[in-house]
């Protein structure tokens, strides 16, 4: 078996399972930010319990409640398609434990953006669907953006819970951390060592990019240094705008020396 | 016209609103900082819910306590300057104002309310339907030509940005209109809160403090420009301030707000 195996599953599982987190965490997150909601704090502690679940109880509730004898499993089973031992079972359990992220990053984010952007919005006769698609999502999206490569990163490094639902099958569940413990355990040091050093590049990529978000903000841009980059202007402005407007063409991305 | 009397507890003062701005004046809220003018304004717009009262803009009933009705910000068609601006950082100036025109249209089904010949009466421009936009974009010397033809709803960002371009060359920054807000002057951020509170043609236009955060020269540059505009756009007028001598180079009249009481006659 070829050791990038692990690699490719783990990213094919945290990839399927950031794409989960990043609607439900989204959704949820706005659900709770836009109004007050009736047993608010009760709802929130359910979504943010896996945070403070150990993985292994939180893989073996999943087990309780995917497996053969439980509700979710039962439904599955008659359909033919049970989860349990499956990378789709490493799915479900990495969406479980990177959702409180998600949510916790989305709500900050969604929170974050100053109301009265919102209020103008409304002012101007824009509907609340709008308001949220073209005012406060932009303007959240740096914060999204790391909650989503956060969730991204925390679903790669699961092992816990997997373990519990998916097994430790080389081949097809077995993800990066549960390789690079079975490959530890087995003496197998090269295969060990490729796969740290995957993991750290991958770790240190994230990182970056995390970092990289948190620089983003619409701090005032310097008109001069935009004139250079002329083909960046916001687009179908350029049919519009006089000549001389170039020098704003870029303004406000303010990417550089935009931490305040 | 606007009449506003109404009554709204806040943690830290009782606000207590009783007047009206007859059509096309300007009443300024005077007053001082915490006295409860923007909170004021805020309800008027819809932005805040009063505890009991009434509201009515052009004659149409938008808020009354005892007939439950509270109609949202989106239907009140009420021009809103912001005191920061509050213009969304992320969009160019013209974006900024192209965005405020994909709005739906009308934009005020609130004008359904029984009182539209009244409103015909008083010759309100801002009337909601084809006519009335053709009406505003007159005023605006061009700008905004053939919204009447266009329903906003199906306008692309080309359209909007196309109809948004006549109301910055109005305001004097259409050269600005690929910036983004951080990157114009506290006058030219106030042009544009101006360009993009008048492009939606409102009924009424609300201005909390629009020039405080301006150096004094600028300000009454600025001043000058606000009753130049004031020769075209008619709409009633409601203007927070807390300088004495702003509300009275600007204001037909003066109301004064002294802990949350804006009673006329008091």
């Amino acid at each position: 078996m070829s050791p990038w195996q692990p690699v490719l599953l783990s990213l094919r599982v945290a990839s399927i399972a950031t794409l989960f987190t990043f609607a439900v965490g989204l959704f949820l997150a706005r659900a709770m930010t836009r109004k007050k909601r009736a047993l608010a704090g009760l709802w929130e502690a359910l979504i943010l319990m896996p945070m403070v679940l150990p993985p292994t109880i939180l893989g073996y509730l999943l087990l309780l409640f995917f497996g053969k004898h439980g509700p979710a499993g039962i439904i599955l089973d008659r359909l033919g398609s049970p989860v349990i031992f499956t990378w789709v079972a490493a799915v479900i359990a990495s969406v479980v434990v990177s959702l409180p992220l998600m949510y916790q990053s989305c709500k900050a984010a969604l929170r974050g953006v100053d109301a009265q952007y919102e209020n103008a919005g409304r002012t101007l006769g824009l509907g609340e669907r709008r308001i949220f698609r073209r005012i406060t999502l932009p303007l959240a999206a740096p914060g999204i953006i790391s909650g989503t490569v956060l969730s991204f990163a925390r679903a790669l490094g699961e092992f816990g819970a997997t373990l519990m639902v998916a097994g430790n099958i080389p081949g097809r569940t077995q993800t990066i951390p549960l390789a690079l413990y079975s490959a530890v355990e087995g003496g197998r040091e090269a295969e060990a060592r490729l796969l740290l050093g995957v993991t750290v590049a991958l770790a240190f990529v994230l990182v970056l990019i995390v970092g990289y978000c948190e620089r983003v903000t619409f701090a005032p841009a310097v008109p001069g240094r935009a004139a250079a980059a002329p083909g960046k202007a916001p687009r179908g402005s350029a049919a519009i705008a006089p000549a001389g407007a170039g020098s704003g063409a870029k303004a406000g991305q303010g990417r550089k020396g935009g931490r305040r | 016209m606007i009449r506003a009397r109404f009554g709204k507890r806040l943690p830290a003062l009782a606000i207590e609103a009783d007047f009206r701005v007859p059509e096309s004046s300007t009443t300024v809220l005077w007053g001082e900082s915490g006295a409860g003018k923007t909170t004021i304004l805020n309800c008027i717009a819809g932005l805040l819910e009063p505890d009991s009262g009434e509201i009515s803009i052009g004659g149409c009933e938008v808020y009354s306590s005892e007939r439950g009705v509270n109609e949202t910000p989106q239907a009140r068609g009420v021009g809103y300057v912001f005191q920061q601006g509050a213009l969304f950082p992320h969009l160019t100036a013209l974006d900024n104002v192209a965005l405020a025109l994909r709005g739906p249209s009308p934009r005020w089904p609130a004008l359904a309310c029984g009182a539209l010949p009244a409103l015909a009466a008083m010759g309100s421009g801002a009337v909601g339907n084809g006519a009335g936009r053709a009406g505003g974009a007159g005023r605006a010397g061009g700008a905004g030509r053939g919204l009447a033809a266009l329903p906003r709803q199906r306008l692309s960002a080309r359209e909007a940005r196309e109809l948004a371009l006549p109301w910055l060359e109005r305001l004097g920054i259409a050269h600005l209109a690929r910036r983004r807000p951080a990157a114009l002057s506290g006058g030219e951020r106030q042009r544009l809160a101006f360009a993009r509170a008048l492009a939606v043609e409102p009924r009424i236009l609300l201005l909390d403090e629009p020039w405080s955060a301006l150096d004094r020269r600028t300000r009454s540059a600025m001043h000058g420009e606000f009753l130049a505009l004031r020769e075209e756009f008619t709409m009633s007028v409601i203007l927070v301030s807390h300088d004495r001598s702003e509300a009275e180079l600007l204001g037909d009249r003066i109301l004064e707000v002294a802990e949350g009481r804006a009673v006329e006659g008091a």
